[in-house]
């Protein structure tokens, strides 16, 4: 399995505060990696600095190195656009445009320059396809995207960021506004996705965590306290720290 | 349940030993209740899997409940097994004196009560050492054919008999052999790892 990310002594501070110490972690090439840990244990910070969402906070302060195909992300030359292009977000809540359904999806490919209509069509069918949306939204595919439902709104997000034909798709937390039939879709669909693209997934929910991922990092207090195999982790984690948190006993 | 399994081994051999008719009854009787409490207790393990939806040690030790309670289930099958052959004996003159059968008996329920502590104690220290003392079983196990053989060979109208005290023999060495596995069960809910004792 051949590494498609890594983190390597990555430190995070906001202000004066350090959210992340000495993260080091390689994130495999079309597998699911799990971020778990408890509230504020710097899972969601960690997230966001691989594809540099943190550089829109003024006070945050990064040391370490990211390296994605072997360039460290965080290189000042290094074109973040680009990167974000290459490594796209879902994020929590649904958040899609306030436009139809086809120009959410378009939305990305047009900015990246494609231009052609029947380019686009081709995309946009695609990308429907591939986040399971395609068929119920066919019909109605100029209607507005915040006619959809809350779990439809998710997958159109993530086809949306799917129509930039990413590598790495990272999701925070994206069923925690959702149904359990929802939920079910957006795991099945993680599940088939991982076929073609690496993924990165914060989660509360532990079930959900052992379910889809290959490997789990639980983060504790801005430190990697445990980083293995999901089997592993779920079955026979070496830290009794990790075993609590999974068994439900703190956090 | 660990408590009706013993119970029944002590009892099939105590009827076994002074043939009588009346102990074997009860064992033969109380096998039924076993039974049921080996799926009860399995229905109890899964309601907990599906509603708690345990991990990592708390998972393995469920696991390893649903394993022990089936070997649980089969020693109380041989507690059922020594009550059948005291009656199938009933009247005859043993061919030899009942003393290694208790023994083996005797040893296997120490080490079956031991395992189960061991279960509830999270010991696998403990569960290698019970497990240790299956060699003792085995070593009777081969005395009491060596001895049986003897006298058959030397007498063939006592095959019939001996053929009676070889299978029980098996019976406590099978005995042994259900005590270790729940040994290996108590190690893979404390470490996570199976271990062949």
């Amino acid at each position: 399995m051949s590494i498609m990310i890594e983190v390597k002594n990555l430190d995070l501070h906001y202000g004066d505060f350090k959210a992340l110490h000495g993260i080091n972690m390689e994130i495999e090439e079309n597998q699911v990696t799990a971020l778990i840990g408890p509230s504020g244990c710097g899972k969601s910070t960690f997230i966001r600095t691989i594809n540099r969402m943190n550089d829109l906070i003024d006070s945050v302060k990064i040391d370490g190195e990211i390296l994605y195909g072997g360039e460290n992300i965080y290189d000042q030359r290094y074109d973040v656009i680009e990167l974000r292009k290459r490594i796209g977000m879902v994020f929590q809540k649904p958040n899609p445009f306030p436009m139809s359904i086809y120009d959410n999806i378009a939305y990305g490919p047009r900015i990246h320059g494609k231009k052609n209509k029947a380019e686009l069509d081709i995309l946009v069918e695609k990308s429907l396809h591939h986040a399971a949306l395609w068929e119920e939204v066919k019909d109605r595919i100029q209607s507005p995207a915040l006619g959809l439902s809350g779990g439809q709104q998710q997958r159109l997000c993530l086809a949306r960021t799917l129509a930039v034909e990413p590598d790495v798709v990272l999701m925070d937390e994206p069923t925690s506004a959702l149904d359990p039939v929802s939920t079910a879709k957006i795991e099945d669909l993680v599940h088939d996705l991982k076929k073609d693209y690496t993924i990165v997934i914060v989660t509360h929910n532990m079930q959900q965590a052992g379910r889809i991922s290959d490997k789990t990092a639980f983060f504790l207090n801005g430190y990697i306290e445990e980083f293995g195999t999901t089997d592993q982790i779920f079955f026979n984690p070496v830290s009794s720290k990790t075993e609590a948190y999974i068994s439900g006993k703190f956090g | 349940m660990g408590l009706l399994v013993e119970e029944a081994v002590k009892k099939g051999m105590e009827a076994f030993k002074e043939q009588s008719r009346e102990t074997a009854q009860t064992v033969i009787d109380g096998d039924d209740m076993i039974n049921n409490m080996e799926d009860e207790l399995c229905d109890q393990c899964a309601i907990l899997l599906a509603k708690e939806q345990p991990v990592a040690s708390d998972l393995r030790h469920i696991l390893a409940a649903i394993k022990i309670i089936t070997q649980l289930e089969r020693i109380g099958d041989h507690g059922v097994h020594f009550a059948k052959k005291a009656i199938l004996l009933e009247g005859e003159t043993y061919i030899k004196p009942i003393v290694d059968l208790p023994r083996m008996e005797e040893i296997g329920r120490k080490m079956l009560i031991d395992s189960l502590n061991a279960y509830v104690e999270r010991d696998s220290e403990a569960a290698e050492e019970i497990a240790s003392r299956d060699r003792m079983i085995d070593d009777l196990y081969m005395q009491v054919v060596r001895e049986v053989l003897t006298y058959i060979m030397a007498d063939s109208t006592k095959i019939s008999q001996g053929v009676e005290l070889l299978t029980m023999a098996r019976y406590m060495e099978r005995f042994g052999d259900h005590v270790k596995n729940i040994c290996e069960w108590v190690i893979f809910s404390e470490r996570g790892e199976h271990a062949d004792l």
